[in-house]
């Protein structure tokens, strides 16, 4: 524990000093920023995580696939529905992809302070995951592994190409294991605090011509969770590279590793890709 | 008082306006904005320069030229309106501190400019408070004496006589 806490803070200065040193943008590829996806826009998502799985004793890879969408219901409000395939919690060795979770997340801009080039802007979420996952781990996510809702705020800083920004949110667990007697009994915690920092930049095109540009990002996440109601607390590193396309097509690859802490989770290492397209002005608005 | 400093009316056209926005440095967020202002039926080509996140609207001629509508497409897109200045091309107007005229179909009230005639075209800046950033519009307001254009002072401007037909009313400076 005494190791874990020694080692945040330094690393969050690393963090800050890459980002001052070489500027940033904030379409993370791991965590959201406070701004939100224009209004009235509609955007499709296909993101795909594999794992190497050991928990449980055999040594496999499992995916989950998730298509999500976009939706920019005004300049303040955005919603995103997603469905997510999986194999990550069959018996082993069925490696058969099934429907796992169901969710709609909900992020509203509640401070916006723009200026040229920079912004500082907070937001809140709330997420409801709905999922078919058993309860197998101490580790809580709102990424479909539990049915559970998620709530939390979000502060961006976008300054002269510099952007950091911090995640902070409650995960509460909603499985219905949690109201059974044996409940205190299990070794998997019901209440989690999740939270992210996370820096990117901007390293091609060094200066901006055209929207046909194609456009490469670096970023470079801390991903950290801390149980409430059980004693565990992990952080992640998670690197992660983005191409965008034409000004409307993201191409992300990142990956994700434990670095300090520990919990009992499926794996402490995955790797992520996806694929998002976006559409402006799809929702059209009734003529006056 | 609006009407004793009222100069005449004048139906010449803006033809061109150059907007930047702030709050974003990334082309993909351009992208939306201009998506945004394309759709606006009274313009007819954007030009944008991503370096700057300025876009050079050209409007497409003898149409209503409605300005809250481009402000409201900043934010639609999740930006800020810092600058937009709007190219007038009739010169000759009399033009002076605290003088309302009508261009188009919009009347516009001259804030901290010398009495003077303009030359054959000329650009005007947008100063209400939506059109420029926080701290700038403070200390604009601040150097006005022109009770509908003070900070925190939300008394409406009075439209001059004879613009029944104007869609707004806007503080320019040059």
């Amino acid at each position: 524990m005494m190791h874990y806490k020694l080692r945040l803070p330094s690393l969050l200065l690393v963090l800050v000093f890459f980002c001052f040193k070489l500027g940033a943008q904030e379409l993370y590829v791991y965590s959201e920023p406070a701004s939100n996806v224009p209004a009235k826009s509609l955007s499709f998502k296909y993101a795909g995580k594999w794992m190497r799985e050991s928990a449980l004793g055999h040594e496999h890879t499992t995916a989950r696939h998730m298509a999500e969408s976009s939706i920019g219901l005004g300049k303040f409000l955005m919603l995103r529905p997603a469905l997510g395939l999986g194999n990550m919690y069959n018996n082993y060795p069925d490696q058969q992809l099934r429907f796992e979770s169901a969710s709609l997340y909900a992020k509203l801009r509640v401070l916006s302070l723009d200026d040229i080039h920079k912004h500082f802007r907070a937001a809140t979420f709330v997420k409801g995951i709905f999922s078919k996952n058993n309860l197998q781990y101490e580790e809580i996510t709102g990424d479909g592994d539990q049915t559970a809702i998620q709530g939390g705020l979000i502060l961006t800083q976008l300054m002269h190409k510099l952007a950091i920004s911090a995640t902070g949110s409650l995960v509460e667990v909603l499985h219905a294991d949690r109201w059974k007697d044996f409940a205190g009994q299990t070794f998997y915690g019901y209440q989690s605090f999740n939270y992210s920092l996370s820096t990117g930049y901007l390293l091609f095109p060094r200066k901006y011509k055209s929207y046909q540009q194609t456009n490469f990002n670096i970023y470079l996440e801390l991903i950290g969770s801390k149980g409430l109601d059980r004693d565990y607390a992990f952080t992640d590193l998670a690197p992660a590279i983005q191409l965008i396309l034409n000004s409307n097509a993201k191409i992300n690859a990142g990956y994700r590793f434990q670095i300090s802490g520990g919990a009992y989770r499926m794996g402490t290492s995955s790797l992520s890709i996806s694929y998002e397209r976006s559409f402006l002005n799809a929702i059209k608005q009734k003529k006056k | 008082m609006g009407i004793l400093l009222w100069s005449g009316i004048s139906f010449s056209q803006i033809s061109k306006a150059t907007l930047q926005a702030s709050g974003l440095t990334c082309a993909l967020c351009a992208k939306s904005i201009y998506s945004n202002l394309t759709a606006l039926d009274f313009i007819e080509n954007v030009d944008t320069d991503l370096e700057t996140s300025s876009f050079l609207i050209v409007f497409k001629p003898g149409t209503q030229l409605d300005i809250d509508a481009i402000r409201r497409k900043v934010e639609d897109a999740g930006f800020s309106v810092s600058k937009l200045l709007l190219k007038v091309d009739q010169g000759g107007l009399v033009i002076g501190n605290d003088k309302k005229i009508r261009i188009g179909n919009n009347v516009f009230h001259f804030i901290h400019v010398k009495t003077q005639q303009t030359s054959s075209s000329f650009e005007m800046r947008v100063i209400d408070q939506k059109f420029l950033s926080a701290k700038e519009f403070k200390k604009l307001t601040a150097g006005s004496k022109i009770a509908c254009y003070q900070f925190s002072k939300s008394s409406p401007c009075s439209m001059p006589e004879g613009n029944e037909g104007a869609v707004g009313i806007f503080h320019v400076t040059l």
